[in-house]
């Protein structure tokens, strides 16, 4: 063989081999010197959940099974730049759907993002007409909107649902977890559209499950009357606004409790815009107060269970009182002279209720008072509920005259939800019942899980309940005609409080409730009513008591309640 | 010629070393499947297709070489009948692209077939003046080197089969017919003064053709070299390099690699094939496909020197060029060396003219062996 051939030869050889080491020494670099890092990226890329759109979320029932909200179809519309094979012609059919010009429909599509939203919410007849066109890149996503059919009525006892799902507020943000549709989480090993499980992983996924379904105690009947009531009630009185909730003292279950203002949950974006997030905390249970003279009512509990006083005690009212350095009065400063335990109530007088604190003392007094759950969550089944306020003996800055001032309901801080709550335990033989709205859980398998009425406590006798009760209902008898309910015998309090401002009290406002249950015999109502700023009256007297005779006349026949015989 | 020294000279090696690799790639393709139902009986297609190729194998091993030099002609004719009729009548089913005849459910792509009568052209046209002029040295086959005249009529042949692939479109498919050409024409002893003039001529031609050429030309070229430019082939490279670099060296085992069976890898039993065998059987096992096809190399290389005549020593090395130009093609891609093309790795990527066509030219190969001294 010629040299030159052979040297051609040689070097096609050469070629061959210098190909071949080059190859390998790649091989070595990838798969040895970076082959843990690629090997992390792989794992990265393919550790994965599986995204099988979300089933809806749990509905809430009223108890007659009226629906209070609505789970509305819309679509999220996102775009896959890179797998866009015509940007300017997914533009051009965009555009019309989506309402956006095609030019910047392209721009967001030109991008360098793997993944862009175009729209996070659209109509149900949108998304599938998006998904219709078929363009490849482009996907729709599956969004449940939560819609309040019964919009202001309901929107502090629900809360409601932002548009990333999650719930906020009231029986939304309490029960979120369980409202909340269970999506599968299965995790493990998925192809790059998270649609292939390795063929040889057998992962158990577990079906898509919707949520929860809520069954509450409330009734909507109930609460639109009310509301209607509570309407007129601000008009007549010129109140700024209102709270009335309606309890069964026996077992604690919310009937219902309207409060105004409130807001639209639809809409519940304008009122973060506007950073009035303020407005979601409901005046119901929410937010808090001094509840005023209302509070007589377990100041004279707790004498009568503690034995200070029997019903026939009297005392002498000198219309001044003095106690840790602090004189206390009555609301129209006169002095009543020797007073029983029904004139104390329905001429509601300060000085008496700080005579039956100091009778009991300290020790006794915020025993009971504690007993009562003042200070102390009634752990409603609603998120944002407020505690209270109340500063006991041993605290800094309690003070010897905060006795005094506690005993007529000033110095210390209640939700209206608490009040309802104690006086519901006078009506309900003594035991401090937890208030509650969800009467059933319904899981998606069709189990129902039935709420159980909780007791707290009992903070006073059954007997000391039904003396107090016969005292309340005798002093509404002899001092307020204008609460009687014809054909049941009611019992009750008026409350005319103050408001605190920094320095003492405001000179001009008031706030005016009444708190009252029936029928005496077996009470199966509460009834809270409270009016803010009452521009007619400033008196609960002359305003909250009479929404109280209004709504008691009408729920008891309404509830199927037998007048007295 | 005796029966028995037939057998004597057959290059069982040669027979030996490509059948593990149609083995492996019958596996490899199985495994690249096993998660789409559609796929998943490829690997018999696959294995059908190696038995009818053992055949053409054996046909093209056994008759007489020397045969195919009295028809070049009428081989590169069906070559140009076959390419100009997949423009005209050719099928595909991304796009408008005429690369396949479609017969029922077959596919058969001309370009294939077209790489073997191009090879036999190749060897006929630059040995022209041996015919004459036949010169033994040492007994040894030693050729004329084709003059000039020669060279260009080669490359004009070349070129017009090449340009008809680049208008089906199939770029790559276009390069092996220049290297089929520039490897047999370079073992034929052609000047390099030659070689260098056509590089030349070629870098010049570079500009004016760009003018000419379309924009949606341009982008195809331009991505071609660049395949960054598109995301699609980003994307895939990207895959195929994680996919290799997660195979380690013992590879995560067979049928499981995650990159593979969870689909991140695309084009799995196809274009990147060689990045399931690395992933799963790990750089074990994308050595021993090197090292199998470095053992070809050698086969090839040996017949080559031991072939009897010129013709048959540029038929070895022309058939030699359509299996090592896609190899060293298409593993490169894979392992982020070489630009993003559409070549197979000849023996293991899925595909019945792939397959047929490779073991077709080592039957040329082993039929040039069969008769070495």
């Amino acid at each position: 063989m010629p040299a030159h051939l052979r040297r051609r030869l040689s070097f096609v050889s050469t070629l061959l081999i210098g190909a071949a080491i080059a190859l390998a020494l790649r091989l070595v670099s990838v798969q040895i010197v970076q082959g843990a890092e690629l090997r992390a990226q792989a794992e990265a890329a393919r550790e994965n959940r599986l995204r099988i759109p979300e089933p809806p979320r749990g509905m809430i029932y009223d108890r007659d099974g009226f629906l209070l909200t609505v789970n509305e179809l819309h679509y999220s519309v996102e775009a896959h730049p890179p797998f866009i094979r015509n940007v300017d012609l997914a533009a051009r059919r965009l555009a019309p759907i989506l309402h956006v010009p095609a030019a910047s429909i392209a721009t967001v599509l030109s991008g360098e993002a793997s993944w862009v939203c175009l729209d996070p919410l659209v109509t149900a007849q949108e998304g599938e007409a998006i998904q219709e066109l078929g363009l490849q890149g482009i996907v729709v996503e599956r969004r449940w909107l939560r819609h309040y059919p019964h919009h202001t009525l309901t929107s502090h006892l629900l809360g409601f649902v932002n548009r990333n799902g999650v719930g906020f507020y009231g029986l939304e943000g309490r029960y979120d977890p369980i409202l909340q549709a269970r999506t599968p989480q299965w995790q493990g090993e998925t192809g790059p559209s998270a649609r292939w499980p390795l063929p040889h992983e057998e992962g158990t996924v577990d079906p898509p499950l919707a949520g929860t379904d809520l069954v509450l105690t409330f009734d909507l009947g109930v609460q639109a009357m009310v509301a209607g009531e509570l309407e007129r009630a601000l008009n007549e009185f010129q109140a700024a606004g209102g709270t009335i909730i309606v309890l069964d003292p026996n077992t604690g279950a919310i009937l219902a409790m309207v409060t105004q203002p409130a807001y639209d949950p639809n809409h519940y974006e304008r009122y973060v815009y506007q950073e009035r997030e303020q407005d979601f905390l409901s005046p119901a249970y929410g937010a808090q107060y001094e509840p005023g003279s209302v509070f007589k009512i377990i100041t004279l509990a707790a004498a009568l269970e503690s034995g200070h006083v029997t019903p026939q005690t009297t005392y002498y009212d000198a219309g001044r009182i003095e106690y840790g350095g602090r004189v206390f009065r009555n609301w129209d400063e006169n002095a009543y002279g020797e007073q029983g335990l029904v004139g104390l109530l329905g001429h509601s007088l300060n000085v008496g209720a700080v005579w039956l604190a100091t009778q009991m003392g300290p020790d006794d007094f915020y025993h009971y008072l504690q007993a009562f759950g003042v200070g102390q969550p009634t752990g409603v089944d609603l998120q944002g509920e407020a505690v209270g306020w109340l500063r006991v003996p041993g605290d800094l800055e309690w003070h010897d005259s905060d006795l005094g001032a506690n005993s007529f309901g000033q110095g210390l801080a209640m939700t209206p939800l608490q009040v309802v709550s104690a006086v519901a335990a006078v009506a309900n033989e003594g035991r401090l019942m937890r208030p509650y709205v969800v009467a059933q859980q319904v899981r998606p398998d069709g189990t129902v899980l039935d709420s159980q009425p909780v007791v707290r406590g009992q903070p006073i006798s059954a007997e000391t309940a039904a003396t107090l009760t016969e005292l309340l209902a005798q002093a509404l008898e002899q001092h307020l005609p204008q609460t009687q309910v014809a054909g049941y015998r009611i019992a009750g309090k008026t409350s005319t409080a103050q408001i605190p401002v920094p320095g003492g009290y405001d000179p001009r406002w008031t706030i005016a409730s009444f708190v009252g249950y029936g029928p005496v015999r077996d009470p199966q109502l509460v009834i809270l009513v409270r009016l803010d700023r009452p521009q007619t009256s400033p008196w609960g007297s002359q305003t909250a008591a009479i929404v109280f005779q209004r709504l008691a006349t009408q729920l008891f026949p309404m509830l199927g309640i037998a007048p007295d015989e | 010629m005796q029966r028995a020294q037939v057998w004597r000279q057959f290059d069982f090696l040669l027979l030996a070393f490509f059948l593990v690799l149609i083995a492996l790639g019958v596996a490899m393709i199985r495994s690249a499947n096993l998660g789409t139902p559609d796929l998943a009986d490829l690997w018999r297609t696959q294995a059908t297709y190696a038995a009818v190729g053992l055949a053409l194998f054996l046909l093209l091993a056994l008759i007489p070489y020397t045969w195919l030099r009295q028809v070049w002609w009428a081989g590169y004719l069906l070559a140009i009948a076959l390419l100009v009729l997949v423009l005209i009548i050719g099928e595909s089913e991304i796009g408008d692209v005429r690369r396949w005849f479609y017969v029922g459910t077959f596919r058969f792509q001309p370009s294939f077939p077209a790489m073997l009568l191009h090879v036999v052209t190749m060897a006929a046209v630059l040995d022209e003046k041996s015919r004459e002029h036949r010169v033994e040295m040492e007994g040894e086959a030693v050729g004329e080197p084709p003059g000039l005249l020669l060279y260009i009529l080669s490359g004009v042949m070349a070129f017009l089969l090449a340009g008809l692939v680049f208008l089906e479109p199939d770029m790559s498919t276009a390069m092996v017919f220049i290297v089929i050409w520039i490897a047999v024409a370079f073992i034929a002893r052609t000047r390099l003064l030659y070689f260098l003039l056509t590089a030349f001529l070629g870098l010049a031609a570079v500009v004016p053709l760009w003018q000419v050429m379309k924009p949606y030309q341009q982008e195809r070229v331009l991505t071609f070299f660049f395949p960054t430019r598109d995301p699609g082939a980003l994307y895939n490279i990207n895959q195929s390099l994680i996919s290799i670099g997660s195979g380690g060296l013992w590879g995560q085992d067979y049928g499981a690699g995650s990159q593979s069976q969870l689909h991140f890898l695309r084009v799995r039993h196809t274009d990147f094939i060689f990045s399931v065998v690395a992933e799963e059987l790990g750089f074990i096992g994308a050595m021993l496909v090197i090292v199998l096809f470095v053992l070809l190399a050698w086969r090839m290389m040996r017949a080559a020197i031991r072939a009897p005549d010129r013709f048959g020593q540029l038929l070895v090395v022309g058939a030699g060029a359509i299996l090592f130009f896609p190899l060293v093609v298409n593993i490169g891609m894979s392992i982020g060396l070489l630009p993003v093309t559409g070549l197979p790795l000849p023996f293991i990527s899925y595909g019945g003219t792939s397959l047929l066509t490779s073991m077709m030219a080592l039957g040329l190969i082993a039929n040039v062996a069969l008769r070495g001294r």
